[in-house]
C-alpha cells in the first residue's frame, strides 16, 4: 500500500467530517434554524456515505471524474450558494422544492465522493483496519484544525485545499488539479463578497430588508452572527433568525428588562442571560442595578457591544461579564441573593435553549432570587393560550408561587413576569403600562395564568414540548401553519 | 453475506446512532452547552474506535465492550439526571463515549474480519446508523426518556444474542480477529 493512498484516505477522513461540519452550518443558518434541521443536515450528511457504499463497484474511472468534477462545484459552492440559491427560489414561493432539493443534493454530493475509497482501496481486513484509522485519523486532523484555525475563512479555505488534495490523489491528472486548484483560489479570493452578496439577497427575501448592508458577519463556535442594516436600522439575526430589529423586537428589551426592573423594590443584584444588543443590560444599568450578563457566545457579546452602542448606550464598565453556560453559572450564585433575573434568549429552537425553559433550571432561578425578586421569560408566543406559551408558562408556574403574563401587541409576544411567592406589585405595573400610548395589553393575574395553562404540557427536560412545536411551526409547507 | 447478518450489522449501527444522540443529551443536560464539550465528545468517540482498531484483537473484547457500554450508559442516565455539572457525571458521560467508540472500532474489526464484504457491512451499518440518528433526533424532541429506553432495549437484545451464540459454540470470544 503506497503513501499516496494513505495520504488520499486521510484527507477523505478529513474532508467528510468537515463537509459535515459546513453543511450543518450553512442548512441551519439558511432555513429557519431549529433541531429539526439540525437533525436533517446531520442525516444528510451521513447518507453520502452510503449511496458511495452501495456504487463502489459499479463506479468506472470516468464516473468517478465526473463524480469529482461534480462534487467539487457543489462543494465550492456551498458556502454561499445555497443561502443565494434557497433565497431565489422561496421569492418565487418554492421555499419547500429548494428544501427537497438542498436535501438531495446535500445527501448525493457532499460527503458521498469521498467514502467511495475506503472499501474501494481496501482489498484485506488488515488493510481496512488501516485505513479506516487513517480515515479516523483525518477526521481527527479535520476537528483539530477547527480550534486551532480559529475563523470560519480558513476552515473553507482548508476544505477547499482538501477537496482538491482529494481529486490529486484518487484521480491523478495533474491538470485537473491545476485547473481546480486556479479554480479553488479565485472563489476563495471573491467568497467575502459572494457571501455577502448571498446574505444580501437572503435578508431581502426571507426578512423583507429594504436595501440590506451586511455590516458583520461571524460564524462563531455556536452560530452564524450577522448584523443586518437596511433603511429603517440595524438588525441583529443569529443563524439567520432575527434576535433584535429596529421595530417590534425593540419593545423586547423594554419588556423583558426595563418594565419589571421598574416594580422590583431594591436595585441591587441583577443577571441577565444573554447579552444578544446589551440593550436589556443597558435598560438595568441605568436604573442603577449591578448587573452580570451571561453569555455563551463570546463572538456574540463583542459584536453587540460595538455594533449596538447607540441602542445599549453603555460606555464600558458598568456591568460585569460572564462567558459560560447559564445553567452551570447559576449553580454557583448563592441562594436570595438577585433581585431580577432576565432571560433573554432565544426561543427554544435548539436544546441548548430549550433546556433553559424546563422547571429544573427555574428552580435553580427561584432558589437565587430574593422573596421579592422577579423573574421574567419571554413565552415565544403572542397569546398565553398558544401552546408554545402555554407549555413554557406551566413550566413556570409548577416551580414559581407568583407568576404574571403580559401580552403585548407591539411586542407580539406574552412574557412571564415569576416571583418567589410575594405578589408582584401590580398597582406600579398598570400604572407603568398605562403610560405606554397605543399599546394594546393583556395582563393575566396568577390565578388567571394558572386557569390559562391548567389542562397544558409542561415544557420539561423529559418532554421538550416547546421545541417540539417550534420546529415544527417553522416547516410551514408541510403543516400550513405560516 | 445472509440477510441474519445483514441485519444484525443494521441493528448495531442503530444502537450506535442511538446512542449517540443519547450520550450528546447526557453530556448536554449535565455539563451545559459549552462548544467544548461537543467537540470532546466527537473526538472520545474517534479516540475510542482508533484505539480498539489499533490494539483490540481478540473476539473477547467486542463481548465486554458491548456489556461495558450497556451499563455505562445505565450509569451515564442517572449520574447526569441527578448529579448535573459534577466531576462525576462529566467522567462517567465521557468514558461511556469512549467505551462506545471503543465497541464501534472493534465491531468495524471484528465484522469486516469475520465476513470479509466490506462494502456490504459498511453499507448496512452505515444504513443502521442513519435510522438510528434520525429516529433518536426526533424521538429526543417527544421523549428523552424514550431514547434512553431504546437504548438500553437494543443493547440488552445484542447482548442476549450473543450471549446465546456464545452458548451454543456458534463464535469463539477468545478467538483472534
Amino acid at each position: 500500500m503506497n503513501k499516496k493512498e494513505n495520504a488520499l484516505i486521510i484527507c477523505c477522513g478529513a474532508v467528510l467530517m468537515l463537509s459535515q461540519y459546513i453543511l450543518v452550518r450553512e442548512v441551519g443558518s439558511t432555513f429557519f434554524s431549529t433541531e429539526i434541521i439540525t437533525i436533517m443536515s446531520v442525516v444528510m450528511s451521513l447518507i453520502g456515505p452510503s449511496i458511495a457504499y452501495f456504487f463502489v463497484d459499479k463506479v468506472s474511472e470516468r464516473v468517478l471524474l465526473i463524480w469529482s468534477i461534480v462534487t467539487f462545484i457543489v462543494l465550492s459552492l456551498l458556502p454561499f450558494g445555497l443561502r443565494y440559491s434557497v433565497a431565489l427560489m422561496r421569492s418565487i414561493d418554492l421555499e419547500l422544492p429548494a428544501m427537497v432539493i438542498t436535501f438531495l443534493v446535500g445527501s448525493l454530493l457532499c460527503s458521498s465522493f469521498f467514502a467511495v475509497f475506503l472499501p474501494k482501496i481496501a482489498g484485506t481486513s488488515s488493510d481496512f483496519n488501516r485505513l479506516y484509522r487513517l480515515e479516523l485519523l483525518g477526521a481527527l486532523l479535520a476537528l483539530g484544525s477547527i480550534f486551532v484555525l480559529g475563523s470560519w475563512m480558513a476552515t473553507v479555505i482548508s476544505f477547499w485545499v482538501l477537496i482538491v488534495l482529494v481529486i490529486h490523489f484518487s484521480i491523478e491528472k495533474p491538470r485537473l488539479t491545476i485547473l481546480l486548484s486556479l479554480v479553488m483560489v479565485a472563489t476563495a479570493a471573491s467568497y467575502p463578497s459572494l457571501d455577502k452578496l448571498s446574505a444580501c439577497q437572503f435578508y431581502k427575501v426571507f426578512w423583507d430588508k429594504k436595501n440590506p448592508r451586511i455590516l458583520k458577519t461571524e460564524y462563531s463556535a455556536y452560530q452564524r452572527i450577522d448584523v443586518v442594516e437596511d433603511d429603517k436600522g440595524k438588525a441583529l439575526f443569529l443563524d439567520g433568525v432575527p434576535y433584535y430589529e429596529y421595530g417590534d423586537l425593540h419593545w423586547f428589551n423594554y419588556y423583558i428588562a426595563e418594565l419589571p426592573g421598574k416594580l422590583v423594590p431594591e436595585k441591587k443584584n441583577a443577571v441577565i442571560v444573554g447579552s444578544g444588543t446589551l440593550a436589556s443590560t443597558g435598560y438595568l444599568v441605568r436604573q442603577g442595578f449591578d448587573v452580570t450578563t451571561v453569555e455563551i457566545d463570546q463572538s456574540v457579546y463583542k459584536i453587540g457591544k460595538q455594533y449596538f452602542s447607540d441602542l445599549n448606550k453603555l460606555k464600558g464598565d458598568e456591568y460585569k461579564l460572564v462567558i459560560g453556560d447559564a445553567r452551570r453559572y447559576f449553580r454557583k450564585v448563592p441562594s436570595n441573593s438577585l433581585d431580577i433575573i432576565v432571560l433573554d434568549i432565544p426561543a427554544p429552537y435548539h436544546l441548548q435553549t430549550a433546556l433553559l425553559y424546563v422547571p429544573s433550571f427555574f428552580s435553580e432561578l427561584k432558589r437565587c432570587l430574593k422573596p421579592n425578586g422577579i423573574l421574567t421569560v419571554n413565552t415565544c408566543s403572542f397569546e398565553l393560550t398558544d401552546p408554545i406559551s402555554a407549555s413554557i408558562a406551566k413550566s413556570a408556574s409548577s416551580v414559581f408561587g407568583e407568576v404574571l403574563a403580559l401580552q403585548s401587541d407591539k411586542l407580539g409576544l406574552t412574557v412571564l413576569y415569576c416571583s418567589k411567592n410575594d405578589p408582584i406589585p401590580t398597582r406600579k405595573l398598570k400604572q407603568e403600562l398605562a403610560k405606554l400610548k397605543g399599546e394594546k395589553l393583556k395582563l393575566y393575574d396568577n390565578q388567571a395564568t394558572r386557569f390559562v395553562v391548567s389542562d397544558t404540557r409542561s415544557h420539561t427536560r423529559d418532554n421538550l414540548c416547546a421545541l417540539l412545536l417550534l420546529a415544527r411551526y417553522e416547516l410551514p409547507e408541510f403543516t400550513g401553519s405560516k | 453475506m445472509t440477510w441474519r447478518l445483514k441485519f444484525l450489522f443494521l441493528v448495531t449501527g442503530l444502537w450506535l446512532g442511538f446512542s449517540q444522540v443519547g450520550l450528546t443529551f447526557q453530556l448536554l443536560y449535565s455539563q451545559g452547552a459549552s462548544v467544548i464539550f461537543y467537540f470532546a465528545l466527537v473526538v472520545l468517540w474517534l479516540l475510542g474506535s482508533i484505539i480498539a482498531l489499533s490494539f483490540f484483537n481478540s473476539k473477547t473484547y467486542g463481548y465486554l465492550l458491548k456489556i461495558l457500554s450497556w451499563l455505562l450508559f445505565l450509569v451515564t442516565t442517572n449520574v447526569c439526571i441527578n448529579q448535573p455539572f459534577t466531576n462525576l457525571s462529566l467522567v462517567c458521560v465521557l468514558s461511556a463515549v469512549i467505551v462506545f467508540g471503543m465497541f464501534a472500532g472493534w465491531f468495524f474489526k471484528d465484522s469486516v474480519a469475520s465476513y470479509k464484504n466490506i462494502k456490504t457491512f459498511l453499507l448496512y451499518e452505515n444504513n443502521g446508523f442513519i435510522m438510528g440518528y434520525a429516529i433518536s433526533g426526533l424521538m429526543l424532541l417527544y421523549s428523552v426518556k424514550a431514547v434512553n429506553r431504546v437504548v438500553l432495549m437494543i443493547g440488552l437484545l445484542l447482548i442476549i444474542v450473543e450471549t446465546i451464540q456464545l452458548v451454543r459454540g456458534k463464535r469463539q470470544p477468545e478467538e483472534a480477529i
